[in-house]
């Protein structure tokens, strides 16, 4: 199974996840996911996400001037952004275990 | 990715990624790419120029970032009218251009050639305005040196450092203007090919006579009479009574009655058939085999011609001073 693929619905929380902690700009972002392992995720896709997450108010953004090359902006989380990444966090490992349970264990569902 | 995968620019992906944009509203194509510039200057110096490898190409990243963003695959899948199509003609035909390594390197050394362009543009301008609307005199892409330089050279310094000021601006924003450069540049390329065309004008000569066909490369004349005998100084008109004067020398003769020179005076040759045949070049023959009797000309010349300078009275051809057919060296004047 192509994994672009069921990240698609969970990029979100993915990306909610990498800024919890830390601010940062989008190509960090990007960095910091292929650092925990989502590495099949396209550059596009983040900068689209951050943008939608943004737009809905989860994510708050400030731009920091360079010296050296254009102009970044971050994006940082916010209380909204904290509230949708916990009700997403609760979704996403209720999910998880019933896709989990389904596939490792069929005989144990049934009893 | 892309097999075609090569050293495309970060500005060239820029420019491709919101070309393939272009259907949103531009506030919120410009929001999109807001991060771009920065995300792929990080890009091009860790991986050295290889951004479509890494990114895909441009359409693709365009269309994912749509697609993650929430805004759908394309408001107008095809945009309408003929400028739109002919756009997406054009950015798909220098898509494969760019494929072509020799016209990369053409569009990389281009921008240098610009400033030259801005200038030649701007002369241009003024010499086609001087010569329309003030009578500069010109030849080809050069003025004439004379009094209208005044009026050239200030106007061309003005319109150089016009056409120089609105180049560096570089991309015009504002839609309109951008069509007036547009055309003020098309104007430019056509002026220009008609300018250079433009023949120049002699001051001096050969007005009203036309040296084309067999006859141009004829420079002297030689006349013999039904005798064939050769004759000298001989004036010879066209059919409306001009003089004819051919190319290659001016050598003129006055009239006896000291009123003026002509020009159509034949042979020219200083001394005749005899002299050029002593000193090996071409040469006419001495004689010609006599005609028989009888009418040789199919039609009337002229009754008589205007004689080339000053009014006569007599209806004839005028002789010129030394016309003797015993002397075989007339001098020319000069």
């Amino acid at each position: 199974m192509d994994t672009t693929q069921l990240l698609k619905g969970v990029l979100d929380l993915a990306v909610l996840a990498v800024v919890r902690d830390a601010d940062g700009y989008g190509y960090d972002i990007v960095r910091r996911l292929r650092a925990a392992g989502i590495t099949d995720v396209g550059d596009a896709s983040v900068y689209g996400t951050l943008r939608r997450l943004y737009q809905a108010g989860c994510l708050s953004s400030y731009v920091v001037p360079s010296d050296e090359g254009p102009h970044r902006k971050y994006y940082g989380i916010n209380d909204s952004g904290r509230a949708q990444l916990d009700t997403s966090t609760k979704t996403w490992r209720a999910f998880a275990r019933t896709m989990g349970d389904l596939v490792s264990a069929p005989g144990e569902a049934v009893a | 990715m892309n097999a075609t995968t090569h050293g495309i620019s970060p500005q060239q992906y820029l420019d491709r990624v919101r070309a393939a944009l272009s259907d949103l509203p531009a506030d919120e194509r410009e929001e999109l790419l807001e991060d771009l510039p920065a995300h792929l200057a990080d890009v091009e110096s860790e991986l050295d120029g290889a951004l479509e490898q890494r990114l895909g190409s441009p359409e693709e990243y365009a269309a994912e970032l749509r697609q993650s963003a929430g805004i759908g695959p394309s408001r107008k899948r095809v945009p309408v009218g003929l400028t739109a199509r002919a756009n997406r003609r054009i950015a798909a035909f220098s898509a494969e251009l760019d494929d072509i390594p020799l016209w990369r390197r053409f569009r990389a050394f281009a921008p240098q050639l610009l400033p030259g362009w801005w200038v030649l543009r701007g002369y241009v301008l003024a010499l086609a305005a001087c010569s329309i609307f003030g009578g500069l005199d010109i030849s080809g892409l050069t003025p004439k040196l004379n009094g209208d330089l005044l009026l050239f050279i200030p106007l061309a310094v003005a319109l150089i450092w016009a056409s120089v000021w609105i180049g560096q601006r570089g991309r015009e924003s504002n839609p309109w203007r951008r069509r007036g450069i547009y055309g003020i540049n098309i104007l430019t390329v056509i002026l220009f090919f008609s300018l250079a065309s433009h023949q120049p004008s002699y001051g001096v000569g050969y007005s009203g006579s036309e040296y084309a066909g067999p006859l141009a490369s004829v420079t002297d004349v030689y006349a013999y009479d039904s005798e064939g005998k050769p004759l000298r100084g001989v004036q010879l008109f066209d059919q409306y009574g001009n003089p004819i004067v051919l190319p290659g020398g001016y050598y003129v003769r006055d009239y006896a009655d000291g009123t003026g020179q002509a020009e159509n005076v034949y042979p020219r040759g200083p001394h005749g058939p005899t002299y050029r045949d002593e000193h090996g070049l071409p040469s006419p023959p001495a004689t010609v085999a006599p005609l028989a009797p009888g009418d040789a000309i199919p039609g009337d010349p002229p009754a008589s011609v205007t004689p080339p300078a000053g009014a006569s009275p007599s209806p004839s051809v005028r002789p010129t001073p030394s016309a003797s057919p015993s002397t075989p060296t007339p001098a020319p004047s000069r």
